[in-house]
């Protein structure tokens, strides 16, 4: 890395799928491991241009709510997980969105690879669809039935105490 | 909208619990091989003893259960598959066929049924009627189990000690049944059998060197062994000392006990899994007191810890029984056994605290252990096995370009 401040970078540009720019301050961008990649690569060229990292698979739509996620928690350290004030408003946040944003959501976190908001959106799904029906679950995660009758009546009959 | 890539979904679905996981079973041949999948199985398993949730308590006494308490455990009754004698009485109730639909099959309270609990490793218990004469191996949250098959039994069936393990190496669950006698002509009758899961039979493996001194406790699965207190000795229980067998190798060898005090004299050693370390509870019962020992590191004698010393201030007994049972909140708490009674001590500061004490237990005797949820599978000829197994087979098949007509898709 380098170590001379004329090189390090304050800020980077990141670009949704849907070719809006978003300026995004280094430590905030930092909260993606894809994004810190790519300024440390930079930092190491030397460059003392602002970088451009387009993100192919993020619109807009959802590249903001990941920013907001960042910069709520680049205010805290890595070890803060725990803090409570910090765990309401993951919660907070995540409570808004439908499953179709929260599943995007999810994508994004794991293509930017933002470790802790994928965790979180994996958790919050699991804890969402615990008590739903079986078909409520291919309703949401847009699955195909693609058991015969026969197959699925077996399957629930050998496991009929687990539908209770 | 997009699909979620399967490793997210795997992710997601790691987070359930085993009865949701079983429902979900039928949403998709894809979702039904994921959730079937030995690596899945062994994520979401890794996932629970990670974090310590989805874990339940085991209490035995004339029926078995398991419990929901201070939200650390789950309460509920444990249908198991031992087949059950009913009182005369109940005529309109058949006895529970191995296998049959245990929810319609109750426990009545009333029936004699001892059943002895021989440990647990990984969501799979192991249980066996007071006569030994049916022993099973039954995960409660899958609601599947195997019988083990007969094997010879040199000595009275009373004799036999079970305990229950998983040897990683070769990804097997192994029982070991020891058993020690004294013969007709005073000699020691000793054998040692393992079952393996995978093959489902017994074998004969080396005895044991030692004397088994409490021949009613289990061994105690950590790190790979089973643990057993004995001593080196035969009848010479005052000088005891812990013995492992190695899953991985069959071999036994001894541990250094805690540095407890021999001034008093110890009359009980229990053994037992605190959060994945053995831990050695110490009654020493002519004094009242018992403390509770937990060996930091696996195989150093320096590193034995003692976390509680349990004192009874009444004069008219001194007797005392404590086993520590299971560790809670990273270590915060301790549930342990107290002279029948289930106690919860606070570790936070330097001593245990007295905490609490759980209620609604019964009044009797009892025996306490726990277990996690998990998908392991005891049981192979189910549909979910074939369906999911075709399904699993059709992939592999792919990339040959072979014909995949599969006769199991029915």
């Amino acid at each position: 890395m380098a170590s001379s401040s004329s090189s390090s970078l304050s800020r980077v540009v990141v670009k949704s799928s849907d070719n809006n720019l978003f300026v995004v301050n280094k430590k905030v961008a930092s909260q993606s491991q894809l994004l810190k990649q790519c300024i440390d690569n930079m930092e190491e060229k030397g460059t003392n241009d602002v970088i451009l990292i387009p993100l192919s698979n993020v619109t807009s739509n959802i590249l903001t709510l990941v920013l907001e996620y960042c910069e709520k928690h680049a205010d805290f350290a890595d070890d803060d997980n725990n803090n409570q004030e910090l765990k309401q408003w993951d919660h907070e946040f995540l409570k808004k969105f439908d499953y179709a944003t929260l599943n995007s959501l999810t994508m994004a976190a794991d293509y930017m690879v933002t470790k802790s908001l994928l965790n979180l959106c994996c958790q919050f799904i699991a804890d969402s669809i615990k008590d739903l029906t079986v078909q409520q679950i291919r309703q949401i995660f847009d699955i195909k039935n693609d058991f015969t009758p026969q197959e699925e009546a077996d399957i629930k009959n050998e496991n009929a105490w687990a539908f209770r | 909208m997009a699909a979620l890539p399967t490793e997210i979904i795997a992710e997601i679905l790691c987070m359930l619990p085993v009865k949701t996981l079983i429902r979900f079973l039928c949403v998709s041949k894809s979702w039904l091989s994921l959730i079937k999948s030995p690596k899945f199985i062994k994520q979401h398993l890794n996932r629970t003893l990670k974090f310590n949730s989805h874990r339940h308590l085991l209490l035995t006494y004339s029926t078995l259960s398991s419990s929901t308490i201070n939200r650390q455990f789950k309460f509920s009754k444990l249908n198991h598959p031992l087949k059950l004698k009913f009182p005369e009485n109940h005529h309109e109730k058949k006895p529970c066929p191995l296998g049959g639909p245990f929810e319609s099959c109750p426990f009545e309270p009333s029936s004699k049924t001892n059943i002895i609990f021989w440990g647990s490793c990984n969501g799979v218990i192991c249980i066996s009627d007071a006569k030994r004469n049916d022993v099973v191996l039954f995960n409660p949250a899958t609601k599947t189990y195997r019988n083990l098959p007969a094997t010879e039994y040199p000595c009275p069936k009373e004799f036999a000690v079970f305990g229950l393990g998983y040897d990683s190496e070769s990804d097997d669950y192994k029982v070991l049944r020891m058993m020690q006698c004294v013969g007709p002509n005073d000699e020691i009758k000793n054998d040692a059998r393992v079952y393996s899961l995978k093959s489902n039979s017994w074998r004969r493996v080396s005895d044991i060197p030692y004397s088994l001194i409490f021949p009613d406790t289990h061994g105690v699965f950590v790190n790979g062994s089973l643990h057993y207190v004995v001593s080196e000795i035969p009848f010479q229980s005052e000088y005891k000392s812990i013995a492992k067998f190695d899953l991985k190798t069959e071999s036994y060898s001894l541990l250094d006990c805690p540095d407890y005090d021999h001034s008093m004299r110890c009359w009980t050693l229990y053994l037992g899994d605190l959060g994945g370390r053995l831990s050695c509870s110490v009654n020493y019962d002519f004094h009242g007191s018992a403390d509770v020992w937990i060996m930091d590191e696996y195989g150093k004698k320096d590193s034995w810890i003692r976390l509680l010393r349990i004192s009874k201030m009444e004069k008219e007994t001194i007797l005392i029984d404590v086993k520590a049972i299971a560790w809670c909140n990273n270590g915060k708490m301790i549930l342990t056994v107290v002279d029948n009674e289930l106690r919860w001590y606070d570790m936070r500061g330097r001593r245990g605290i007295r905490a609490g004490v759980l209620e609604g237990m019964p009044g009797e005797n009892f025996e306490a252990g726990t277990y996690v949820e998990s998908l392991v599978m005891l049981d192979e000829e189910k549909v979910t096995n074939i369906v999911a197994g075709s399904t699993r087979k059709d992939k592999v098949e792919k990339p040959g370009g072979g014909t995949t007509t599969r006769k199991g898709k029915k």
